[in-house]
């Protein structure tokens, strides 16, 4: 079976050093100008005083461990403690030792209540790195009320966006990656699209985030399936989506929804391209041949960049795991890294430095870090962080870099 | 410190839960399987009245109960018509599409990404946010649930549905309404699970489907079952350990990798030991009706005028006539052209072979099958399309060839449930007239103790009725069709399987009910019981009357017993 793939403008070949990150937008500039007060108060009032250390670092951790599609949690848990025993290694924090609380959600918000109500009774914990929306939308008031600092590398949700301040995100939401993966077809000049999105609030703000992008070029949407992303029989919706006979189909899903839509659409005969925002080892087995061509939106996360951190980030991963590091993997190690790099600033101006509202500050008055993606992060007074979204797409089973998205 | 006060939030938003699905599963029988729904659907009305609305508390709680309430009314309606495991997967369905509105209706429900900010708990400008502030709130809701719970669960109505768990056919030969009890039950505890949703809405500030998956109720299924089903502190007791037990065990460390999977298990094997080693639950279902019985201790034998058998004016013509019955299942005829005449003061015998249509002919006169032709009349009063309840409150009752005693009941309840008129048994007099209510139930106990004394039951009161013997549970029948007060009892071989002392006192007994003009009408193979029972004989056969007389003559008819014995 022949499927027709987008030809990339900005193709780059694998492995090439990443252009620098993109500098942040006027607006961003102004939000840090208008902040510079702020911050600049928050530094001088606790100079000085000399630091209180706390005898551990002890960063917390939400993640379904026992949710029904628990892979990712799996993955995110071994990269929390691969960055542990890194920074340990390497003689801690300032030389204390920082440890992680790892606490199953399973996917349920009541029970992410109880485990983030347990990492505050236990270790009246300061940093917590959150997963699943549903479950950040129910302790993320938890976190806002004390003070707790929360970052979330594994949601795209835009439900999170905005009404936490103490909620970050090292992960693109879906505003970000739709309109990313969406200038692909643009670029063919495509007017019609047909959407297949999980029925999930990550699934929903992509959608959102897709139809206002697709609405404002002018494009079409022939139609609109959902489904669970661990879904096995997607047939209806398949046979809807072929015969609105769009120019390409968009997959708003994640691990593993994506494989089998794209396994399904060939074996119904859709030989349009197919784009996404996630590809991942779960995805490529079940969608077996037919993931060749596929193209997706992700942040960019190169284990073969010349960047010495992730050259080492990915081998040490290999090497431990047997397992190639993707996303979610450098996202909670990357969580790790960007809560104790904060902690290191904050120590840094004295006094009761390792609380939620001081790790914050320091995030505040210095927004960049240092991002296992290469080169740094920084993030936006509303918590998210400005990463480069790369363009990728399949071939041969696995994911090629091709270009980053330019999207304003 | 948070996390305790937090725990007991969670225990007071279950037991709310368990003590409301209890009243379904424990007291109801009725093994729906969509109590999340009515938790979320009380929730999502809290969020979006709040939020959409700005409606100040309790507003959106009370409307949160009237909506959750209507819907647990629809929702009852398949359990009309379907039991058992039909039941369970017809109300799993429901509850899966109901997960599918919540995920679709995004216009409504917010989708996938549901409602979040939910402000907290508002009443009179404090507002009641966090677990410390919340709990009491929470702890209030639990106990005045749990004081609704408790106050039907002990009420006529209370009694009435586990009539109707034991066994629906004969609750309703007592002249119990299945259709009210059953659409009243589900509208009560959708109610109840209601005000668990509300306060979660607000609690949380977060609402979403992902709370109340089918999961969901199963945890809540559990605490009812840890707890004992029956027994509504057992539900509070299955609530506070389910919810404790996870608490305690995320407190145990264990290997970081597998530390989630192996809580689950650890959880899961106390759930199965707790099964095994008390599978009727912690607590039992507890024995009731006994503390207002004011006759507890009357002895045996009692005379009538205790106020056991309520007197019956003597009336003459037939109490109860049905002409020209007619019944076919496909292509079997069952019954034919049926007359049939029961007179006050006089015990009329339906004889015949197996299979002649004496059963079905009862079925028939109290409203269990519907005649596919023919009439029946009440003191002349047409009641051919009668449901059996109706047909008890006009005066007719019958026993079953099966007893269809219901087991689980102490003695005295069992008569207690049949007594006829009990306000009780409506939910608006439950709850508009509570102390009316009791003082009519006080009544009724000392009633249905005359009555058990005079059949002889009196010292059995207080135990089950599975513990009873045959023949105690043969009088326990008459005792119970005694309480309907019913002017025509019909009496399925009654004295089936008794010896011959046994069956004395129960034919003494239904003389003692004919002469207080009562009509009686049994059924019974037993020649030798029949010649001394009976005043009249019909003789059945093939469906039809094929002779009626009396007794004497028509057992000397050697082709009718050659018929009966061929």
């Amino acid at each position: 079976m022949t499927t027709n793939t987008l030809p990339l403008q900005h193709a780059v070949t694998d492995g090439a050093p990443p252009a620098p990150a993109k500098a942040p937008s006027r607006r961003s500039v102004a939000s840090m100008l208008a902040l510079a007060p702020a911050m600049a108060f928050a530094g001088r009032a606790y100079a000085a005083e000399p630091p209180k250390d706390p005898p551990v670092f002890r960063i917390g951790a939400l993640l379904g461990l026992t949710d029904k599609g628990n892979w990712n949690a799996l993955v995110m848990q071994r990269a929390i403690q691969m960055a542990v025993e890194e920074i340990n290694a390497a003689g801690g924090v300032e030389g204390i030792k920082v440890e992680a609380a790892i606490e199953d959600h399973q996917g349920v918000p009541r029970v992410g209540v109880d485990a983030m109500q347990r990492l505050r009774a236990r270790y009246d914990i300061q940093a917590v790195l959150l997963s699943y929306s549903a479950v950040g939308l129910a302790v993320a008031p938890i976190g806002e009320e004390h003070k707790i600092f929360m970052l979330d590398g594994g949601s795209v949700t835009d439900a999170l966006v905005g009404p936490f301040k103490y909620l970050y995100h090292n992960r693109s939401v879906a505003s970000v990656v739709a309109r990313a993966v969406l200038t692909v077809p643009k670029q063919m000049g495509f007017k019609k699209m047909a959407q297949m999105a999980a029925v999930t609030d990550d699934g929903q703000s992509l959608i959102r985030a897709a139809e206002a992008d697709w609405k404002a070029y002018g494009g079409e949407i022939t139609a609109t399936e959902q489904a669970m992303s661990n879904a096995s029989n997607i047939d209806t919706q398949m046979a809807k989506l072929r015969n609105t006979n769009a120019d390409f189909l968009a997959v708003w899903q994640f691990s593993p929804g994506p494989g089998l839509v794209m396994k399904r659409a060939r074996e119904f005969g859709m030989k349009q391209p197919i784009i996404g925002v996630e590809y991942t080892a779960d995805i490529g087995k079940v969608a077996g041949p037919h993931s060749e061509g596929y193209i997706f939106a992700s942040d960019y996360f190169n284990p073969n960049a010349s960047d010495p951190w992730p050259q080492r980030f990915a081998a040490e991963y290999r090497k431990r795991f047997n397992d190639n590091p993707e996303v979610y993997a450098a996202n909670y190690y990357e969580g790790i890294h960007v809560i104790c790099e904060a902690i290191k600033r904050s120590r840094a101006q004295g006094g009761d430095y390792f609380t939620g509202e001081r790790i914050r500050a320091a995030l505040l008055a210095n927004p960049k870090v240092p991002s296992v993606y290469g080169g740094d992060m920084t993030f936006k007074p509303d918590g998210t962080g400005l990463k480069r979204v790369g363009i990728f797409k399949v071939t041969n089973g696995e994911a090629k870099f091709q270009n980053f998205a330019e999207i304003n | 410190m948070d996390l305790v006060l937090h725990i007991g939030v969670m225990i007071c938003l279950y037991a709310i839960l368990a003590t409301s699905f209890n009243l379904l599963i424990g007291f109801s029988g009725l093994f729906a399987f969509g109590h999340a729904t009515f938790y979320a659907v009380g929730a999502y009305a809290t969020a979006l009245l709040t939020l959409r609305l700005g409606w100040p508390f309790p507003l959106p709680l009370i409307a949160s109960i009237v909506l959750t309430g209507a819907i647990g009314l629809a929702i009852a309606l398949p359990s009309l018509r379907v039991s058992g495991i039909y039941l369970i997967i017809t109300t799993l369905a429901l509850q899966v599409i109901a997960i599918d509105v919540m995920l679709n209706w995004t216009g409504l429900t917010g989708g996938a990404s549901g409602i979040s900010g939910v402000p907290p708990l508002t009443i009179l400008g404090h507002a009641f946010g966090g677990p410390a502030r919340f709990l009491p709130i929470a702890a209030l809701a639990a106990a005045l649930c749990f004081a609704v719970a408790y106050h039907v669960g002990n009420s006529p109505f209370g009694r009435a549905l586990r009539a109707m768990r034991e066994n629906e056919s004969a609750a309703a030969s007592v002249g119990k309404n299945i259709f009210y009890l059953k659409v009243g039950v589900f509208g009560l505890s959708a109610a109840l699970a209601s005000v668990a949703g509300s306060l979660f809405a607000h609690y949380l500030s977060y609402v979403g489907a992902d709370s109340f998956q089918v999961s969901e109720t199963v945890l809540i299924l559990s605490m009812v079952v840890v707890g004992g089903t029956g027994n509504l502190l057992g539900s509070v007791l299955g609530a506070a350990i389910l919810v404790l037990l996870p608490a305690g065990l995320a407190f145990i460390d264990l290997p970081q990798g597998m530390a989630g999977q192996l809580r689950l298990l650890i959880y899961g094997l106390v759930l199965i030991l707790f099964l095994v080693f008390r599978p009727e639950g912690l607590l039992r279902e507890p024995k009731r009706g006994g503390k207002k019985a004011p006759h507890r201790n009357m002895p045996d034998g009692a005379p009538p005028a205790m106020g056991a058998i309520v007197p019956l004016a003597a009336r003459e013509g037939s109490a109860l006539s049905a002409v020209g019955l007619n019944k076919r299942f496909g292509g079997i005829v069952a019954i034919s052209s049926l007359d049939v005449d029961l007179a006050s003061g006089r015990i009329t015998g339906l004889v015949g072979p197996n299979g002649a249509g004496k059963t079905t002919a009862f079925n028939l006169l109290t409203g269990f099958l519907v005649a596919d032709g023919g009439e029946i009349r009440f003191r002349g009063k047409l009641l051919t399309r009668l449901r059996p309840h109706e047909l008890v409150r006009a005066g007719i009752a019958r026993s079953f060839q099966d007893l269809r005693l219901f087991t689980r009941m102490s003695v005295l309840e069992n008569v207690l449930v049949a007594l006829p008129r009990q306000s009780g048994d409506r939910l608006s007099a439950l709850f508009l007239r509570p102390f009316a209510v009791r003082r009519e139930d006080a009544a009724n106990t000392a009633r249905a103790m005359a009555i058990l004394a005079f059949i002889g039951l009196g010292d059995r009161a207080m135990d089950l009725a599975e513990d009873l013997s045959y023949a105690e549970e043969k009088l326990l029948v008459v005792a119970r069709l005694i309480a309907t007060d019913a002017e025509v009892l019909l009496l399925d071989e009654p004295l089936s399987g008794l010896d011959g002392a046994a069956m004395q006192k129960i034919i003494d007994l239904l003389r003692q009910l004919a002469a207080r003009n009562r009509a009686i009408c049994i059924i019974e193979h037993n020649l030798e019981a029949i010649r001394n029972a009976c005043d009249h004989l019909v003789y059945l056969d093939e469906g039809k009357a094929l002779a009626e007389g009396e007794p004497g003559a028509l057992m000397r008819d050697p082709e009718l017993m050659r018929r009966y014995f061929k």
